[in-house]
C-alpha cells in the first residue's frame, strides 16, 4: 500500500502534498494576478478614478493607423531578424562544432555573449557605427567621397539586422546543443554510403537538425515579438515604433493612455501564446530519436581547403556581432562627443567621474547588484522549489504537468507587457509596492521562473534517481541525504544557475523600465534615461560599467557550467 | 602444425592493408599490421576493446587517417602515406553496419534502405527493385514505410543490414553490430547476417570482441591485442592451435604450464614438452616458425580425458587426485592435481566423480599444444 493511499484513507492530505499545493498556488498567483489585471485594464472604458464601466472600445484603437503601422513593425522586424538570425546562428553553430576550424571554445564562449549582454549594448553601438549622418561607418564613407549614408542603421532593416545579433546568439545556443548530441556514426554512414560532404549535409544534417533548428525559430521570432530596447533606441529617429515602445511611451504620457497600451499588449499576446505553444509541443514531441542525452565525441567533419575560409567567416561574424559593438562601446564613453571622431582632445575620463559620482547613476548600479542578489538568492530557492514540486513531489502527475506549463507561461508573455500588467495590479493596490525594489523583485522572479526551472531541472536530471533511492536504503534521512549527497553533487550547477539569475537579473529592461520609481532605479532603465535626457556618452558609459559585471559573472557561471564533452 | 599461410594470389586478394600504423599523439594504436581479404571472404578482427581493431576498420572505411601504411582496395590505392593518397570515405564505395546502427531517424525504414543508391543517383527502378529486394532479404518488406525511429533495435539493425547490401558494394564493414541486441536477439541476427553473407558472396570485415561471435560466422579470424596481431587462422584451427598465451585464453580456456620443448624428440609437428616439473609430454608445437623465445604447453579444458582408478595406459596419462568440483549445467569443472600442478578439466556431468577420487588424467599429443609465450 503506497503512502498517498494510506493518507486517502485517513481522509487528509500529507504534509508535502499541502507544500506542493501552496507552491502551485503561489506559482499561479504570480503569473495569473498580473494577467488578469492587464486584462481589466484592457477592457476597462471609464476614467482611472471613476466607477469602472467595461466595453471593447480600447480594443478597436488598435485599428487606427497608428497602431496598425506598430503592429507591422513588430511583425516585420521580428520576421526579418529571424530570417537572418536562423542561418547565420546554424551556419556558425556548424562551423563551430562540426569543423575542425582552430579555436573552437573561444568561438563557443564568444557567440553567446549578445545573449548574456543586454540589447542595449547592439542597439547603442550600432547606433554610434551606423546612424544615417553622424555613424562612424557613414562618417568614413563621407570622407571617401561617398554620396549619403552608406548604412542606414535607424531604417527598419537596419534594427532588423541589429536584433538578428542578439537572435543568432540564441539561436546558435540552441542548436550548438543539438548539434553535440548528434551521433556522429550518423553522419560518417552516410558518408561511406557514397554521399559527399555537402549531399550530407543537406540529407542528414540539416533534417536532423529540423526540432532544434524550429525550435530556435519560434523562440527567436517570440523574443523579435517582444524587441523593446533596438526599435527604442534605433528607432526614435524615424519614428519606427513596435507594440512594446508604443507601450512604454502610452504607459508614460499623459495622461496615461492604459487601456490603449493594455489592449496592445493582449494584440500581441494574441500573436506570440500560438507560436509558444507550438513550441511546447515540439519539446514535449520528441520523434526523433537523436537526442539521446548522450554526449557523443565529436567527429569533426575535415574541411581541407575551406578551412581558413569558414574560419575566417565565423571570425568575421563574431568580430561584427560582439567584438565591433563592445570596442564601439568602449570608444564612446571615452568621448567628449561621441558623433566627434577626427578630431584631436576629443578623448576623456570624464564620463566614468560622472557616471560614479551622480546619486542617481550610482543608486542605480547598487540597486540592481542588489536585486541581482535577491533574485538569484530567492529566485534559487522558489524555483528549485518548483522543480521539486513538478518532477519529485506527490502530487498526481496530471498537476505536476499543470505546473510545468504554469511556470512556462511567461515566456509566452513579452516582459514588457507583463510589467504592465503588474504595474497595473500594484497601482490599484493600496499598499506602497509602486516605486519600490520589491516590486521589481516580483516581476523579476515572475519573469525568470521558466528559465530558472528550466536550468535547475537541467542540473537535477544530471543526478540519478538511484543515487537518492540508495541513500534512502541505508536508512538516511531526507534532510541528511539533501546536505550529504544532493547538494554537493548539485553545487556547480546550482552556482551556475544562481549567476545565470543574477546576471538576467542585473540586465533586465523590459519589465524594469515601467516599474523603476524615482528611488528604485535599475541600471539598464538608467542607461535609456541617460542616452534620451543627457547623451550617448554617458549612456555608453554605464553601458560599460554594466557590461563589466556581466561579464565578470559570466566567466563565473561558465567555470561551473558542466564542460561539455570534447 | 604450423599456421596455414596466408600469402593468396593476387587477383583473389579484394582489400590488402599493408604495414597499417595508427598513432594518437604519443600513443600507438596500431603497429605496423598487414593482413589480406580474399574475394567472397568473411574476416573477423577479433579482440579485446581498445587493441585496434575498430581503428583498423574505420580506417578502411576511411573514417579515420592513418599515420603510415597502405590500404588498397581491389587493386586500388584508396591510402598510401608514401604515396600521399588519401581516397575520400564516400569514393571507396564501401558499406558499413554501426555498432549504433546509425539508422536515420528522419527517414523510413525504405528510404534508409536504398540511401546508397540514392546518392548514387541510380535510376527510379533500379533503386525501388533493389530496395525492395534488400527489405526482402532481410525479411522487413511490411516495415518499409515505417519511420525507423519507430522500429526495435533488432529491427534498426535488420534495416542497417538491408542499407549494407542494397548497393551491391564490394565489401561490407561490421563494427561490433551485435553488441547493443540482447543476448538471444544476438545469436539469431548471428545466424542471419552469416546466412546472408553466404548467399550473396559479399566480402565481409567484421569487427568484434565476442570470441563465440567471430568463432561461429568467420572464415578467418584475425586476432589482435595492444595494437598488434597475435594470430590469422580459420576458427577451428585458432581453436585447437593458439600460437601464443594471449589467443589461448582469449579464445576459450586452456591450462598453460611451464617448462621447455625438447627439441631432440622432434618429428614434424610432434615435440616433446618437458615441464618445469620434469613431466615428459607429447605434443604438438603451434608456435610461429621462427620463434624463439619461451614455450608454454597448452591443454584446452574440454579435450583432457579423466578415468576412474590409478592405472596408466597410454603415454600422455597421469595418476591424479580430484581436488575440486564445480558444477557448471552444461559440464562439471573439476581441477585435478596433475604431476606439475593443477589442470582444470571440464567433463560432461554425466562423469561424475568425488573429491580426492584417484583419477587417470589423460590427453592425446594432438591437444597437447606448444605455444609461444
Amino acid at each position: 500500500m503506497n503512502v498517498s493511499l494510506v493518507n486517502r484513507l485517513k481522509g487528509g492530505l500529507s504534509f508535502q502534498q499541502i507544500v506542493a499545493y501552496a507552491a502551485l498556488l503561489v506559482v499561479v498567483l504570480l503569473v495569473a494576478y498580473p494577467m488578469a489585471f492587464l486584462v481589466e485594464v484592457a477592457l476597462r472604458v471609464s476614467e482611472p478614478n471613476a466607477e469602472a464601466r467595461y466595453g471593447l472600445d480600447n480594443f478597436a484603437l488598435i485599428f487606427t493607423s497608428r497602431n496598425l503601422d506598430t503592429i507591422f513593425n513588430t511583425i516585420f522586424l521580428a520576421v526579418v531578424s529571424t530570417a537572418i538570425a536562423i542561418p547565420c546562428g546554424f551556419l556558425a553553430a556548424w562551423i563551430v562544432y562540426r569543423t575542425d576550424i582552430p579555436g573552437k571554445r573561444f568561438f563557443e564562449r564568444l557567440m553567446v555573449i549578445p545573449y548574456y549582454v543586454t540589447p542595449l549594448v547592439p542597439a547603442l553601438a550600432w547606433l554610434a557605427l551606423a546612424a544615417p549622418q553622424s555613424g562612424l561607418i557613414n562618417q568614413i564613407a563621407t570622407r571617401l567621397g561617398h554620396e549619403g549614408p552608406l548604412i542606414n542603421i535607424t531604417s527598419l532593416v537596419g534594427i532588423a539586422v541589429v536584433m538578428a545579433f542578439t537572435g543568432a546568439a540564441v539561436a546558435f545556443a540552441i542548436m550548438g546543443a543539438a548539434m553535440q548530441l548528434l551521433n556522429p556514426a550518423l553522419e560518417e554512414c552516410s558518408q561511406v554510403f557514397g554521399a559527399s560532404k555537402r549531399q550530407t549535409l543537406w540529407r542528414i544534417t540539416i533534417p536532423l537538425m529540423r526540432p532544434a533548428i524550429l525550435s530556435a525559430t519560434i523562440f527567436v521570432l517570440a523574443e523579435g515579438l517582444g524587441a523593446f530596447a533596438e526599435p527604442l533606441i534605433l528607432g526614435a529617429t524615424e519614428n519606427v515604433q513596435t507594440i512594446s515602445t508604443r507601450i512604454y511611451l502610452l504607459a508614460g504620457s499623459y495622461p496615461p493612455a492604459y487601456g490603449e497600451a493594455a489592449a496592445l499588449g493582449i494584440s500581441l499576446l494574441l500573436i506570440v501564446i500560438p507560436l509558444m505553444f507550438v513550441y511546447f509541443r515540439l519539446l514535449d514531441n520528441r520523434d526523433f530519436a537523436t537526442v539521446t542525452g548522450k554526449a557523443y565525441r565529436m567527429a569533426r567533419i575535415e574541411t581541407g581547403r575551406s578551412r581558413m575560409g569558414l574560419f575566417s567567416l565565423v571570425m568575421l561574424y563574431v568580430f561584427v556581432a560582439v567584438i565591433l559593438p563592445v570596442l564601439m562601446l568602449v570608444v564612446n564613453s571615452l568621448q567628449r562627443l561621441s558623433t566627434v571622431y577626427f578630431s584631436t582632445s576629443v578623448w576623456t575620463f570624464d564620463n566614468y567621474v560622472k557616471v560614479l559620482s551622480s546619486a542617481d547613476h550610482w543608486g542605480s548600479i547598487v540597486n540592481s547588484l542588489i536585486l541581482g542578489v535577491s533574485t538569484a538568492t530567492t529566485g534559487l530557492l522558489l524555483m528549485g522549489f518548483v522543480v521539486w514540486v513538478i518532477y519529485r513531489s506527490p502530487l498526481p502527475p496530471r498537476i505536476g504537468r499543470f505546473v510545468e506549463y504554469a511556470v512556462m507561461v511567461p515566456v509566452a508573455i513579452p516582459r514588457l507587457v507583463f510589467a504592465f500588467g503588474l504595474l497595473w495590479a500594484w497601482l490599484q493596490f493600496p499598499g506602497k509596492m509602486y516605486g519600490t525594489l520589491w516590486l521589481l523583485w516580483l516581476a523579476y522572479l515572475t519573469v525568470f521562473l521558466p528559465l530558472g526551472v528550466r536550468a535547475i531541472a537541467s542540473v537535477v536530471f544530471q543526478l540519478d534517481k538511484s543515487l537518492e533511492e540508495a541513500a534512502r536504503v541505508t536508512g538516511a534521512s531526507r534532510f541528511y541525504f539533501l546536505r550529504t549527497v544532493t547538494i554537493p553533487l548539485l553545487k556547480p550547477g546550482l552556482i551556475a544557475t544562481w549567476t545565470l539569475l543574477f546576471i538576467v537579473s542585473v540586465r533586465e529592461l523590459g519589465a524594469s523600465v515601467l516599474l523603476v520609481g524615482p528611488n528604485s532605479k535599475v541600471i539598464s532603465p538608467s542607461i535609456v534615461e541617460a542616452y534620451q535626457v543627457i547623451g550617448r556618452e554617458q549612456a555608453a558609459t554605464l553601458a560599460v560599467i554594466q557590461l563589466v559585471v556581466l561579464l565578470l559573472a559570466l566567466m563565473v557561471m561558465l567555470r561551473f557550467t558542466r564542460t561539455e564533452v570534447r | 602444425m604450423a599456421t596455414p599461410t596466408t600469402a593468396v594470389a593476387d587477383s583473389d586478394v579484394l582489400v590488402e592493408v599493408t604495414d597499417l600504423v595508427i598513432r594518437y599523439g604519443s600513443y600507438t594504436a596500431v603497429h605496423g599490421v598487414s593482413f589480406q581479404i580474399r574475394r567472397g571472404e568473411f574476416l573477423t578482427l577479433l579482440g579485446p576493446s581498445g587493441c585496434g581493431k575498430t581503428t583498423i576498420l574505420r580506417s578502411i572505411a576511411g573514417l579515420e587517417r592513418p599515420s603510415s601504411g597502405e590500404i588498397r582496395i581491389d587493386g586500388n590505392i584508396v591510402y598510401s602515406s608514401k604515396l600521399g593518397i588519401e581516397v575520400p570515405a564516400e569514393k571507396r564505395n564501401l558499406s558499413m553496419v554501426f555498432q549504433s546502427y546509425a539508422i536515420w531517424p528522419h527517414l523510413t525504414a525504405f528510404e534508409n534502405a536504398v540511401y546508397g543508391l540514392r546518392v548514387r543517383k541510380r535510376p527510379k527502378e533500379e533503386i525501388k527493385r533493389q530496395g525492395d529486394w534488400a527489405l526482402d532479404v532481410v525479411r522487413m518488406k511490411q516495415f518499409g514505410e515505417r519511420r525507423a525511429s519507430a522500429l526495435s533495435g533488432g529491427q534498426q539493425q535488420r534495416i542497417a543490414l538491408a542499407r549494407a547490401v542494397a548497393f551491391s558494394p564490394k565489401v561490407i564493414l561490421f563494427d561490433e553490430p551485435l553488441s547493443n541486441l540482447d543476448a538471444n536477439l544476438r545469436v539469431q541476427m548471428r545466424h542471419e547476417i552469416k546466412d546472408l553473407q553466404r548467399k550473396l558472396g559479399v566480402t565481409s570485415i567484421y569487427v568484434t570482441h565476442d570470441q563465440e561471435e567471430a568463432l561461429t560466422m568467420s572464415d578467418r579470424i584475425i586476432v589482435m591485442s595492444s595494437g598488434q596481431i597475435q594470430q590469422v587462422s580459420a576458427p577451428e584451427h585458432l581453436y585447437n592451435f593458439p600460437a601464443n598465451s594471449f589467443v589461448a585464453n582469449f579464445i576459450g580456456s586452456a591450462n598453460l604450464v611451464e617448462g621447455r620443448v625438447d627439441d631432440a624428440t622432434r618429428a614434424g609437428d610432434r615435440v616433446d614438452f618437458v615441464t618445469a616439473s620434469g613431466t615428459r609430454v607429447h605434443a604438438t608445437d603451434s608456435r610461429p616458425p621462427g620463434y624463439d623465445g619461451e614455450a608454454l604447453l597448452a591443454l584446452r579444458t574440454v579435450y583432457p580425458q579423466l578415468a576412474a582408478g590409478a592405472q596408466t595406459v597410454s603415454p600422455n596419462s597421469w595418476a591424479c587426485r580430484i581436488t575440486q568440483a564445480t558444477f557448471s549445467g552444461d559440464f562439471i569443472e573439476y581441477t585435478v592435481a596433475a604431476p606439475w600442478g593443477p589442470v582444470v578439466v571440464r567433463r560432461p556431468p554425466s562423469e561424475r566423480f568425488a573429491l580426492e577420487d584417484p583419477v587417470v588424467l589423460s590427453v592425446a599429443p594432438a591437444n597437447c599444444v606448444i605455444i609461444a609465450r
